[in-house]
């Protein structure tokens, strides 16, 4: 039965390959091109014909795969379009970052009490190792425990204005102690050194 | 009856030509062109159907989708150098009327060459 089907659908393939022939002989304009449409026109018939063989073999190949990267590579070679080209590259990358980026608050935030507020990623654009990171900042902070004070009213620390002082938003960061644990989580994760990690810790009410 | 009007359009402007060549033969050639144009813009819908049709055939063959639009690109290119190149011919312009075609010619092996070799790597691949 197996033979019966694919003599039927091969078949079916030629005769209906025919008659798309047919129509497009008729609209054809007849005049000096027609020999080359002919020459088109042929090469499709016997990859109709050819087809169901290839299924029959079991040779790993497909056509249209094989046809689109003809395309692709003719098109490349004949407008070779670098705006695009670069444009895809930086969005790539962005989205690249941006996949780092979350990957890395979920980590820390799944494993350790604190949360990150900023976070600023350099990634190597070298040749040989294209694709890693080669420093990392963080600026966390400590996860606030927002269940527990529902019912209670925080009051935060007010600091004193003193009029006239310029405060630096960087300054009010501290470099933290306690950051051994994320850098050794990120470390692992990324195979990253430890010193291309600076991470800084914020503390509540500070650096705003 | 489009195709009344079709063939009345080319008659009258058969007549307006035949009636103007010997006064002012420059504007025969403006009268063919604009003819051919009219004539060219009413069958395109026309041809839109038959490119339908020409579709769902291909879609119910295992025809993929690659070589119809190869097919599509062919016939219109076709269409196109003809159209100018017969322009050019009324003009009694033959040199330009062959270049037309050549371009067309070698555009159309541009797009046959994917086909080729594609053709190519199936028939070494095949071969045990």
């Amino acid at each position: 039965m197996v033979i019966v089907d694919f003599i039927r659908t091969w078949i079916i393939d030629i005769v209906i390959m025919f008659i798309f022939i047919s129509i497009v002989e008729l609209v054809l304009p007849n005049g000096n091109m027609k020999k080359y449409i002919n020459m088109i026109v042929g090469l499709l018939i016997i990859f109709t014909i050819i087809n169901p063989f290839i299924k029959l073999f079991n040779i790993d190949l497909n056509l249209d795969k094989a046809v689109f990267n003809q395309i692709s590579q003719q098109d490349i070679a004949i407008n070779e379009d670098k705006e695009f080209l670069l444009n895809q590259e930086k969005q790539v990358a962005m989205l690249y970052e941006e996949k780092i980026r979350r990957e890395i608050i979920e980590l820390v935030e799944v494993n350790t009490t604190f949360k990150i507020s900023e976070m600023n990623i350099d990634i190597n654009t070298d040749e040989d190792d294209y694709g890693n990171i080669a420093l990392l900042e963080l600026v966390i902070e400590e996860k606030q425990e927002t269940i527990e004070d529902k019912n209670k009213i925080v009051i935060k620390e007010v600091k004193p204005i003193i009029i006239g002082e310029k405060s630096v938003h960087k300054k009010d960061y501290k470099k933290s102690d306690n950051d051994e644990e994320i850098k050794e989580l990120i470390s692992q994760k990324y195979n990253l050194e430890k010193e291309n990690i600076l991470v800084f810790i914020k503390t509540e009410g500070e650096g705003e | 009856m489009e195709i009344l009007q079709i063939v009345g359009i080319g008659i009258v402007s058969t007549v307006l030509i035949v009636i103007l060549k010997n006064t002012k033969p420059e504007f025969a050639i403006y009268i063919s062109l604009v003819t051919g144009l009219i004539i060219f813009s009413m069958i395109i819908g026309k041809l839109g159907y038959v490119i339908e049709t020409l579709n769902t055939l291909s879609r119910r063959a295992n025809i993929d989708f690659t070589y119809f639009s190869t097919i599509l690109k062919i016939i219109g290119i076709a269409y196109v150098a003809e159209f100018g190149a017969q322009i050019s011919r009324d003009a009694g312009e033959d040199s330009i009327a062959i270049k037309i075609e050549l371009g067309g010619k070698v555009i159309i092996m541009v797009l046959a060459i994917p086909i080729l070799l594609a053709l190519m790597d199936l028939i070494v691949k095949i071969l045990p």
